[in-house]
C-alpha cells in the first residue's frame, strides 16, 4: 500500500520514523522497533565542519583510509634545528613567500568553503554593506535570490531580493517543527490520506492541498459563449503564465490585502478555494497584476491582457474590445497611492477560447510566429474609451505601411535612454530596482543570416554564427523596468564604480551606464544552456522589428531586420549558473524546474516518477533551514547513516516505497546491509554528475538539466581501493608514507657531480595515489601527534617542547585522525562526545588534510611510481667499490639524523635504489636497514597496485565505450560526435563508468582530485606541450615531462620537475566548442574514407583509441588580464566579526588577524578590470572522456572556492 | 630516435615526413617542400628490423590517402605469430584504419608530430624545427580490444 504523501513527509521530519524506514533490518534499529520505548542514538554534528563534509559522502572507512598516512623514520634532530634557526627563518621568509602566501591561502579557502559559518561577517555599521557568506541559493524553495547588499540611503539604490511568484500559498504558513511528532490536526499541509504523491503522477490530482488558497484570474472554459472572465489581482500563482507584474510589487499581494470596497469581486475572489476536486475542472487558474494610475497605465495593462492571449493562445483571438461589463482589472491596494486606485477598466473578449497554463518551450519558435500573426489583433485593440493607445511599443512608431520601410525604433534601441538622450519624455518607462546581479564572462554571437530565435540552439549551433564580443567579464545587472511589455533589463557593467553610484541611489543617468550591450529581455528571447557541461547559458535575442511588422510586410522588409544576436553567459559557478537560468525562464514565464521528476535507478533498471509540489518542496526547505547548522548522525549497529538534505532523504523514502512495492527489497537489503550512502547524480551518456549531498539547492539546480541529462538515484561510489590482479590475487590500496630520505643523486641519476663532488641533499619524501613526491627537508612538515601543538602551518608552536616528542616518535608513526572501531564507527565520534572535544578532533584532522595539500604545493618533483621499473634495498656489493663515497654519505646522513647507533656497516642496507624504466637509479638513504625494508616494501605494494589499477581502469573505460558502441550501434566516428546537440533519448541509453566519474572531487577525502597527463598551451599563438597536471584544492600544479637542454631537446630524467602553479580561484573554465576561439586552424588530414571530418585518428599506447575533433578535447581558463586600482568597498571598511562560539578557539588567531588586517588596511586594492579581454590558457586531454573529467573536477572545486566569496 | 623502438612490434607501421616551419603556432609544414633526393618521401613503410622503404603515389592527386598508398590487406602479427590467423587471411581495410601513434613518453606534439633541424639528427622534440614526422600504424577499428601496442611505453 503506498504511503500518503503526509506520511511521507511525517517519515523525513521524524529522525526515528526515518532511520527505521531506511535501516530496518540494523539490530539497533530492531531493539527499537520491538520496544517502542528504545530509540535509536541520534546525535547532532556542526554542520559546518569537515568531518561532517566528509561523512556526508562517504563512509567512516573510508574516510578513516583517506586520512591515514604513515610517517617512516621520525623527525631528524637537524630539522628541529633548523627550524629553530634564526638565520633560517630569515632565508625562508624572503625565499618562499609565494609558496608561504599560497599556503596561507589553501587553509584560508578551505577553512571558508568548509567553516564558512564561523568566517561569517556580520555588519558592524549601521547602513553599510552587509554581506553574508552563506549559501548562495535561497531558502524560497525557488533557487532564487540576490546578492543581499543595503545602503544607509534610501532605496533606489537598493538591492532586493528578487521575489520570484509564489506559485501556491498565499497566506503565511507554520510549519510543523521537525523535533515534534507530526499529526494530522499539526499539519500545515492539509492532505488528503489517499493522496499518493509518489511514484507516479498520473495518480496524483493536480490540485492536492485544500487549504492552500489560490487566489486568482480564473477564465471559465465555456467553448459555448466563448467569452471568458479575467480578473486581475497582483499575486501571480501559476509558474507558467504569472507575468512578470510580480516584479513591480516586491511583495507578493494575497487576495486578502485587497479592500473589499474597492474591490467588488472581492467576494468571489476569496471564494475561490483550490479544492483538490474542483481544481481538476478549473485548469487554467491564472492572475496578472497591473498597475492603475491614469490613462497610461491602462495601456499596460491592456498590453499585458494581449500578451496574455499571445502568449497563450493556440486558438487565435479574433476581437477584443472594451465593455464596461466583461472583464474587470481590479485594482490592488499595493498600488501607489498617487496612482488612481478606483480605475476599473472592463474589457470585453470575445472567443477567448482557452488559455493553456503552460507555453511549449519547444513551440517558442511557432510562437514567435503567431506573435507577428496577431498583430492585426493588436491594432484591434487600441481602441479603448475612444483613446488610442499603442501596442507593444508605445513609445516609437516604427512600422511605415505606405513606404514599406522600417524605421528603426530608436538611436540605441532602447526607448527610455533614447527618450532621455533625445526629448524630455516624462512617461517613458523608467528603470527600477535591481533584481539579481553577478559578475560573469560574455560572449556575443551574431548569427550571419538567421533572424529568428531557434529553439534547439546548444554550442553546437546549427546556424551559421560570428563573434561580435570575446569572452569578457562584467557585472551583469537584471533590472525591472516600467516598459510594457514588461521586459527586463540586462545591463552589463564594466566599471564598478558606476555600479555602485547607481546602487547608491545616484541620479537616474547613473542607471544607464551599463555598457551598448545592454538589452531587453522579453518574450520573444529565447534562453537555453548552450553547454550542458559548463552550464554557459544563452541568450537569443532577436531584433525587436521583428514583433512589430505584420507577417505580410515581413518578406519586404526581411533584409532591414537585424540578424539573430545570441548572448552567452558564463557564470563563475554551476551553482550561479543555475540560479540564473531559473531567473531568466522566470521572466520569460517558462517553468525552469519540471513538476515531476523521472528518476532512474541503475543498480535495478527501474525508473520511478516523482511529483513534488509546492507545498512539500516548501516544507522541505523550511525543514532544511532548520536543519541548517546542524548535521543529525544515527549510530547504529555498524556505521552510522547521516541524515542528508531534507530534499534527498524525502527522495530516499520515495526510492525505497517504490521499490519495496515493485518487488526490488534484495536491492534495498543490499544498500542496508553496506549502510551504502546515497544521493543523486545527473547522467549525460557517459558523463556523470554528482549532486550535492549537503545542500538541496544544487540538487534542486540540477532539475534545469532534465531535458538533456537523466537524473539517477544510485550510491555514491569512490575510487576503488582495491584490484583484483590477473592471477586473481586482490590487493588492497596501501597506506600513504611520508619519510625524510637523503637524496643521493641528481634527476639525472648521477651521484657524483663534475670535479669528484658527491651529490647529497636531505629531502623529504611522501606518496599520494601513485605518485611519489619530494621536496626539501627543511619545508616539509612532517606528521605529528595530536598533543603537539601547531601552527597555521602545522609546524610546532613550541619547538623546544616539541622536540623531545618527536625524538620518541616510533619509527613507524601512523597519524590516524579518524581511528576505527571494530563497528566501524569513528572511535570518538559517538552520541557522547561533547562540542569541544569534536572541534578539537575535527580541527586536527582538518590540520592534518590541509597539511598534506600544502606539502603538495611545496613540492619540487615528482616521480610517477608506475614508471618504476625495480625497487630494492642496497646490499655491500653494490658499496664495495665506493668505501670513500660511502663514508662521506654516512656522515652526512649522522649529522642529519643526530641518531645514535648509525653505524658505518648498516649504511649499504640503508640505500634504497629506485630504477625507474629509462634505465635510471634514484639512490636515496634512509636512516637505518629498517626504515629502508619499510620503504622498499611499501613502494614495491603501491607500484604493483597502481600498475594494475591503472590497466584496469583503461579497460573499464575502454569497456564502456565499447558498450555505447554495441548498444548504440554506432561505430567510433559517430560515437565521437556526440554532443550537446545529440538527443536525449540517445544519450540516456549511453552507460557510465561511475568508479572514473566518482565523487572524490566534491568529498575532498583526498588531496589529489585529477592528475594526468595534459597538453598546455599559455596563449592562442603558441604550440600545445606536454605537462603531468595535478589538481589539488584551490589549484592546478603543473609539471615537466622533460627536461630540456638548451637546444629543446629531450633528456631523460628521473622525475618530473615543477612547472607552474595556477591558482584556480579567480577564473573562469569553459570547455567544448567555445575553446575553439582560443585554437588555430592547423593542418588536418583528409580522410578519404570519411570525407568531410577533420579529426585525426589517434591510437595511445594503453590501447586507447579516440577520433573527437580539437575542441571537445579541450578545456580553457580564463584569467583577467588587466587591473585597475580602486578604492576600497564599504565593506573592507566594515569591522569584521567573526562569530566567536565556543569553536573559535580553534580558528588560527593568525588567520584572524590576516583576515582583520585586511578588511583594515585596504584603502586602494587590485582589481580585475572589467569589459576587457583576458588571458586563456587551454588544455588538451587526450579523449573527450578524460576532458570531462577535468572539467567536472575543477568545476567542483570552483564551485567550493567561490561558495562564499 | 624511439620512434625506432616501437616500430618492431607493429606490423603495419607507416611513417610521414614533412618540411617546413612554425610561425606563431602555426604549423607551416607541407611535404612539398621535402627536397628531393635529400630528404625522405612523404610516407616511408616500416619493415622487420626497423628497414624504410619509400611510399609513392601513383596518381596525379594531391592528396593522399594511406590505404591507397598500402592497399595491401591487415593481418594481426600477434595473432598470426601465435598461429590463430592464417597467413595471408587479412582483415577487411574497411574493418581497420590508420591511427597516429601517439606516446606518454616520447615527446611528441599533440597531433604525434616530432621536430627536428634535419632528417638525418638523431634526437627529435615536441616543437621548433624545419622537418617533421610522425607514425600511424594499421588497428582494428573502433568496437574492439584495446589495442595494445607492446614495446610502447605503457602508462
Amino acid at each position: 500500500m503506498p504511503l500518503t504523501t503526509r506520511t511521507l513527509l511525517e517519515t523525513v521530519a521524524d529522525d526515528q520514523r526515518y532511520i527505521e524506514s531506511i535501516n530496518p533490518n540494523c539490530p539497533a534499529v530492531k531493539r527499537c522497533l520491538e520496544k517502542e520505548d528504545q530509540n535509536v542514538d541520534i546525535f547532532s554534528i556542526p554542520r559546518y565542519s569537515f568531518t561532517a563534509f566528509r561523512l556526508s559522502y562517504a563512509s567512516p572507512l573510508e574516510i578513516s583510509l583517506s586520512s591515514k598516512v604513515i610517517l617512516l623514520g621520525g623527525v631528524p634532530k637537524q630539522w628541529s634545528q633548523e627550524q629553530k634557526n634564526p638565520i633560517w627563518k630569515v632565508v625562508a621568509k624572503l625565499t618562499s613567500r609565494q609558496l608561504k602566501k599560497r599556503t596561507k591561502l589553501v587553509s584560508l579557502n578551505a577553512y571558508r568553503s568548509i567553516y564558512k559559518r564561523r568566517a561569517k561577517r556580520v555588519k558592524t555599521n549601521t547602513g553599510q554593506v552587509s554581506v553574508s557568506c552563506k549559501g548562495n541559493l535561497d531558502e524560497s524553495g525557488n533557487g532564487l535570490t540576490t546578492k543581499i547588499a543595503t545602503t544607509s540611503n534610501g532605496s533606489i539604490g537598493k538591492v532586493r531580493p528578487f521575489t520570484a511568484p509564489n506559485p501556491t500559498v498565499s497566506g503565511p504558513h507554520t510549519f510543523l517543527n521537525p523535533d515534534a511528532t507530526m499529526g494530522a490536526e499539526t499539519c500545515p499541509i492539509k492532505c488528503k490520506d489517499n493522496d499518493t504523491v509518489v511514484s507516479d503522477i498520473r495518480h496524483v490530482p493536480s490540485r492536492r492541498y485544500t487549504s492552500v488558497e489560490v487566489p486568482i484570474l480564473r477564465i471559465d472554459d465555456t467553448s459555448s459563449s466563448s467569452v471568458g472572465e479575467i480578473i486581475f489581482d497582483n499575486s501571480c500563482k501559476n509558474d507558467e503564465l504569472s507575468n512578470t507584474d510580480t516584479r513591480r510589487d516586491s511583495t507578493p499581494n494575497s487576495i486578502h490585502t485587497l479592500p473589499c470596497k474597492q474591490n467588488p469581486m472581492m467576494t468571489e475572489l476569496q471564494a475561490i478555494k483550490c479544492d483538490s476536486n474542483r481544481a481538476a475542472a478549473l485548469e487554467p487558474v491564472q492572475t496578472l497584476s497591473c498597475h492603475e494610475r491614469n490613462m497610461h497605465e491602462r495601456e499596460l495593462v491592456i498590453t499585458q491582457i494581449e500578451t496574455l492571449i499571445q502568449t497563450t493562445s493556440r486558438k487565435k483571438v479574433e476581437k477584443i474590445k472594451t465593455n464596461d461589463d466583461e472583464v474587470r482589472l481590479v485594482p490592488t491596494a499595493s498600488q501607489n497611492s498617487s496612482s488612481n486606485t478606483n480605475n476599473t477598466v472592463e474589457l470585453n473578449i470575445q472567443k477567448l477560447t482557452r488559455l493553456l497554463p503552460e507555453p511549449d518551450n519547444t513551440v517558442a519558435h511557432e510562437m514567435i510566429r503567431s506573435c507577428k500573426k496577431d498583430k492585426g489583433m493588436g491594432k484591434n485593440i487600441l481602441i479603448l474609451n475612444n483613446t488610442k493607445i499603442t501596442p507593444f511599443n508605445s513609445h516609437s512608431p516604427e512600422v511605415s505601411n505606405t513606404k514599406n520601410t522600417v524605421k528603426r525604433r530608436s538611436i540605441t534601441g532602447l526607448p527610455w535612454i533614447d527618450d532621455k538622450l533625445g526629448g524630455k519624455d516624462e512617461n517613458a518607462p523608467k528603470c527600477k530596482n535591481i533584481l539579481k546581479m553577478d559578475k560573469m564572462l560574455v560572449m556575443v554571437k551574431v548569427a550571419v543570416k538567421h533572424k529568428e530565435p531557434i529553439p534547439e540552439f546548444n554550442e553546437t549551433e546549427c546556424i551559421d554564427t560570428r563573434i561580435e564580443e570575446r569572452w569578457k567579464e562584467y557585472i551583469v545587472v537584471a533590472r525591472e523596468t516600467d516598459y510594457s511589455p514588461p521586459s527586463v533589463l540586462l545591463q552589463f557593467y564594466r566599471k564598478r564604480k558606476l555600479l555602485k553610484k547607481s546602487l547608491a541611489g545616484a541620479s537616474k543617468e547613473d542607471m544607464f551606464h551599463g555598457t551598448a550591450l545592454a538589452f531587453l529581455l522579453d518574450r520573444n528571447c529565447l534562453v537555453r544552456f548552450y553547454s550542458t557541461l559548463d552550464k554557459t547559458i544563452s541568450i537569443q535575442v532577436p531584433d525587436h522589428l521583428l514583433q512589430e511588422i505584420p507577417e505580410e510586410e515581413f518578406p519586404t522588409v526581411h533584409s532591414e531586420i537585424s540578424p539573430l544576436k545570441i548572448y552567452i553567459l558564463r557564470c563563475s559557478t554551476l551553482a550561479k549558473s543555475y540560479e540564473w537560468f531559473v531567473f531568466l525562464q522566470k521572466q520569460l514565464n517558462r517553468r525552469a524546474i519540471p513538476k515531476c521528476l523521472s528518476i532512474k535507478i541503475p543498480e535495478v533498471g527501474l525508473v520511478v516518477r516523482a511529483t513534488i509540489h509546492e507545498p512539500v518542496m516548501n516544507f522541505l526547505t523550511e525543514l532544511e533551514k532548520k536543519e541548517e547548522d546542524s548535521l543529525k548522525v544515527a549510530f547504529l549497529t555498524r556505521g552510522y547513516r547521516i541524515f542528508q538534505c531534507p530534499l534527498l532523504r524525502y527522495l530516499t523514502v520515495v526510492v525505497f516505497q517504490e521499490l519495496k512495492r515493485s518487488g526490488y527489497q534484495d536491492q534495498i537489503d543490499s544498500w542496508q546491509r553496506t549502510n551504502t550512502v546515497l544521493g543523486c547524480d545527473m547522467r549525460r551518456y557517459d558523463r556523470i554528475e554528482w549532486c550535492s549531498g549537503q545542500e538541496s539547492a544544487f540538487l534542486k539546480g540540477s532539475y534545469t538539466l532534465e531535458k538533456t541529462h537523466l537524473l539517477e538515484f544510485r550510491s555514491l561510489v569512490h575510487y576503488p581501493r582495491q584490484i583484483r590482479d590477473d592471477s586473481g590475487k586482490t590487493m588492497l590500496e596501501p597506506t600513504p608514507i611520508e619519510g625524510y630520505l637523503l637524496k643521493c643523486c641528481n634527476k639525472f641519476g648521477a651521484d657524483k657531480l663534475m670535479f669528484g663532488r658527491n651529490f647529497v641533499k636531505p629531502s623529504y619524501f611522501f606518496t599520494c595515489d601513485n605518485l611519489l613526491f619530494h621536496l626539501n627537508s627543511l619545508e616539509a612538515v612532517p606528521p605529528l601527534p595530536l598533543n603537539i601543538e601547531v601552527d597555521e602551518y602545522g609546524l610546532p608552536s613550541d619547538i623546544d617542547a616539541a622536540t623531545d616528542e618527536m625524538e620518541n616518535m616510533a619509527v613507524h608513526f601512523e597519524q590516524d585522525p579518524y581511528p576505527i572501531t571494530m563497528e566501524s564507527h569513528i572511535s570518538w565520534l559517538n552520541k557522547d562526545i561533547s562540542l569541544a572535544d569534536f572541534n578539537s578532533r575535527d580541527h586536527y584532522a582538518f590540520k592534518c588534510f590541509n597539511r598534506r595539500i600544502a606539502q603538495i604545493l611545496k613540492t619540487n618533483a615528482i616521480l610517477e611510481m608506475t614508471r618504476i621499473k625495480e625497487i630494492k634495498q642496497g646490499c655491500d656489493e653494490d658499496f664495495w667499490d665506493h668505501e670513500m663515497r660511502n663514508t662521506f654519505l654516512h656522515a652526512t646522513n649522522l649529522a642529519f639524523w643526530q641518531k645514535k647507533g648509525m653505524v658505518l656497516s648498516d649504511f649499504p642496507q640503508s640505500v634504497i635504489l629506485i630504477t625507474t624504466d629509462d634505465e635510471l637509479t634514484l639512490k636515496l638513504a634512509a636512516p637505518s636497514p629498517i626504515v629502508a625494508k619499510e620503504w622498499v616494501s611499501s613502494l614495491k605494494r603501491m607500484v604493483s597496485f597502481w600498475k594494475e589499477r591503472q590497466k584496469h581502469d583503461v579497460q573499464e573505460m575502454w569497456g564502456v565505450k565499447r558498450f555505447n558502441l554495441e548498444k548504440l550501434r554506432i561505430n567510433d566516428m559517430e560515437e565521437a560526435n556526440i554532443n550537446e546537440g545529440t538527443a536525449k533519448w540517445i544519450c540516456d541509453r549511453g552507460k557510465a563508468n561511475v568508479e572514473q566519474f566518482n565523487v572524490n572531487s566534491i568529498s575532498l577525502l583526498k588531496p589529489l582530485l585529477q592528475k594526468g597527463l595534459l597538453y598546455q598551451k599559455p596563449k592562442k599563438h603558441s604550440v600545445f606541450s606536454k605537462y603531468y597536471v595535478l589538481l589539488i584544492p584551490g589549484f592546478l600544479m603543473l609539471f615537466h615531462c622533460y627536461h630540456r637542454s638548451t637546444t629543446g631537446f629531450a633528456e631523460s630524467v628521473l622525475d618530473y620537475s615543477h612547472y607552474m602553479t595556477i591558482p584556480i580561484d579567480k577564473c573562469y573554465l569553459y570547455s567544448g566548442s567555445t575553446t575553439d576561439l582560443d585554437l588555430l586552424e592547423r593542418d588536418h588530414t583528409f580522410d578519404y574514407l570519411n570525407p568531410g571530418n577533420h579529426t585525426l585518428p589517434r591510437v595511445y599506447p594503453d590501447g586507447w583509441k579516440s577520433n573527437e575533433d580539437e575542441p571537445s578535447r579541450c578545456f580553457t581558463l580564463w584569467f583577467g588580464d588587466k587591473k585597475e586600482l580602486i578604492k576600497s568597498s564599504k565593506i573592507g571598511k566594515t569591522n569584521e566579526v567573526y562569530e566567536c562560539g565556543d569553536t573559535d578557539q580553534m580558528l588560527d588567531s593568525s588567520m584572524r588577524d590576516d583576515a582583520d588586517s585586511k578588511s583594515k588596511s585596504k584603502s586602494v586594492k587590485w582589481v580585475d578590470k572589467l569589459g576587457v579581454n583576458g588571458r586563456t590558457m587551454v588544455f588538451m586531454a587526450r579523449s573527450r572522456q578524460e576532458r570531462d573529467l577535468w572539467v567536472l573536477s575543477i568545476y567542483n572545486e570552483l564551485e567550493r572556492l567561490k561558495k562564499t566569496d | 630516435m624511439t620512434l625506432q623502438r616501437q616500430v618492431d612490434y607493429v606490423t603495419d607501421t607507416i611513417i610521414e615526413n614533412e618540411r617546413g616551419l612554425t610561425v606563431l603556432g602555426y604549423p607551416i609544414f607541407s611535404p612539398k617542400f621535402l627536397l628531393p633526393h635529400l630528404d625522405p618521401a612523404n610516407f616511408q613503410l616500416v619493415l622487420d628490423h626497423g628497414h624504410l622503404v619509400e611510399l609513392n603515389v601513383l596518381n596525379t592527386r594531391n592528396s593522399h590517402s594511406l590505404d591507397e598508398l598500402y592497399p595491401l590487406p591487415w593481418v594481426d602479427s600477434q595473432a598470426a605469430a601465435a598461429g590463430g590467423v592464417a597467413p595471408g587471411a587479412g582483415a577487411d581495410s574497411a574493418e581497420t584504419g590508420w591511427f597516429v601513434q601517439m606516446s606518454n613518453r616520447d615527446d611528441t606534439d599533440d597531433q604525434g608530430w616530432c621536430y627536428s633541424w634535419s632528417f638525418g639528427c638523431h634526437r627529435w622534440k615536441s616543437k621548433n624545427g624545419f622537418v617533421r614526422k610522425r607514425m600511424w600504424v594499421r588497428l582494428p577499428r573502433g568496437n574492439s580490444g584495446l589495442s595494445h601496442l607492446n614495446g610502447a611505453d605503457t602508462h
